[in-house]
């Protein structure tokens, strides 16, 4: 299972860059935006493991599944993701199960999938200390929560700067 | 006193962010019984990436209320995009066409601990930052499924509903402080069964086999 998931939100003038990568990775562009997320329950309760709305953004539950790293790249905003990236993530929590379960005494959810992916979080923009913590924390408590094996996070000041490495 | 209050679930009825900024709204009002002329309002965050509707409550308000739950350990995408729209246009806005709220924040979440909220208010208090707006505090809601299950005060809510009570006080106070963290008069292991069954009751309502909640795509 060596296939990576790569969940990127750049500017149309840098999508060349990433599309151009080869099929070894499943390449999923947050941009233009997905739906929001409604709160209705509905990849728990009607269509387990699946959001109910209609869109290319119903597949990246099957797709952290089957791969051993996600790879997210995402401008940094208040030491958090874009609204685009946190579209996806929040419409992917068809991944883990509504049940939960006890981690290091908090209480999170239990795993649909028992795939302790690599989480490698990259971060580009303008950001200060404070936010470089909070987006550190926020990906580490995003891997616990998606039953992740390892995680990373990392920064930079450009989109450009950020794909240069990754690529 | 003009008070703004914008309701960042994505759900448009029944949710337990709409619920407290109600719950606070009645309270505000109640403690206002002598009329200093207090005007509050409540809207949703559209989450079209733009600060309308929520701008108005923004800009011409002397306390702001944000009420949001967590999702994915960190703000709901939809509100989100509002937060972008208003930064945006505070950027482009000159500072005599607006006032600069206080700002109070109310985030639940589905776990029962309170705690995990930390990591999503410390983004609301960048965004304030960034914003120019003032802090006041965060009332930080575990188990946030429950807060409707009994008057706020009793039962199951008696520290949610005293703590929303002490925030419509220090609202008009203008109190600032760390966060008040609030979970349920109810033990853990028992919010984790019924919360259980409760997955389960609503596989059966929508014709599935508990086990089929399980299931791999």
């Amino acid at each position: 299972m060596p296939k990576q998931l790569f969940i990127y939100d750049v500017d149309d003038s840098l999508q060349d860059m990433f599309t151009q990568r080869g099929n070894d990775m499943l390449l999923f562009s947050a941009s233009p935006a997905v739906k929001n997320c409604l709160g209705c329950f509905g990849c728990w309760l009607k269509t387990p493991g699946q959001c109910v709305i209609p869109d290319r953004c119903q597949v990246i539950p099957s797709y952290i599944a089957q791969c051993s790293e996600v790879i997210i790249l995402s401008p940094i905003f208040c030491g958090g993701y874009s609204q685009k990236v946190k579209a996806v993530l929040d419409r992917s929590i068809g991944y883990i199960l509504p049940y939960f379960r006890i981690v290091n005494k908090e209480m999170h959810h239990q795993m649909r999938y028992e795939n302790p992916f690599r989480l490698s979080v990259h971060f580009y923009g303008e950001y200060d200390e404070k936010e470089r913590e909070t987006a550190r924390r926020l990906v580490k408590a995003n891997a616990v929560n998606l039953g992740a094996g390892d995680y990373s996070v990392d920064f930079y000041d450009t989109a450009e700067d950020a794909g240069r490495t990754l690529l | 006193m003009k008070i703004g209050m914008i309701c960042g679930s994505p759900r448009l009825k029944d949710s337990t962010s709409m619920y407290l900024l109600r719950a606070l709204k009645e309270k505000l009002e109640k403690n206002n019984e002598d009329g200093t002329g207090t005007e509050i309002r409540i809207c949703h965050a559209s989450g079209q990436n733009t600060a309308e509707p929520a701008g108005k409550e923004v800009y011409d308000s002397d306390v702001l209320i944000l009420a949001f739950p967590l999702y994915v350990d960190s703000i709901p995408s939809n509100l989100l995009g509002t937060m972008h729209g208003i930064l945006n246009e505070i950027r482009n806005k000159e500072s005599a066409e607006r006032r600069k709220p206080k700002v109070y924040l109310i985030v639940n979440n589905g776990f029962y601990d309170a705690v995990q909220n930390s990591i999503a208010i410390d983004q609301l208090w960048s965004w304030c930052g960034k914003c120019g707006f003032e802090k006041g505090y965060a009332l930080a809601v575990g188990a946030g499924e429950m807060a409707q299950m009994s008057p706020l005060g009793h039962g199951p809510s008696v520290n949610l509903g005293n703590a929303v009570n002490r925030l419509a006080e220090d609202i008009y106070k203008g109190t600032t402080g760390e966060t008040v963290y609030v979970e349920p008069n109810f033990p853990r292991f028992l919010y984790k069964m019924a919360a259980h069954s409760g997955w389960r009751m609503g596989a059966k309502k929508n014709g599935l086999k508990a086990a089929e909640l399980r299931r791999r795509i």
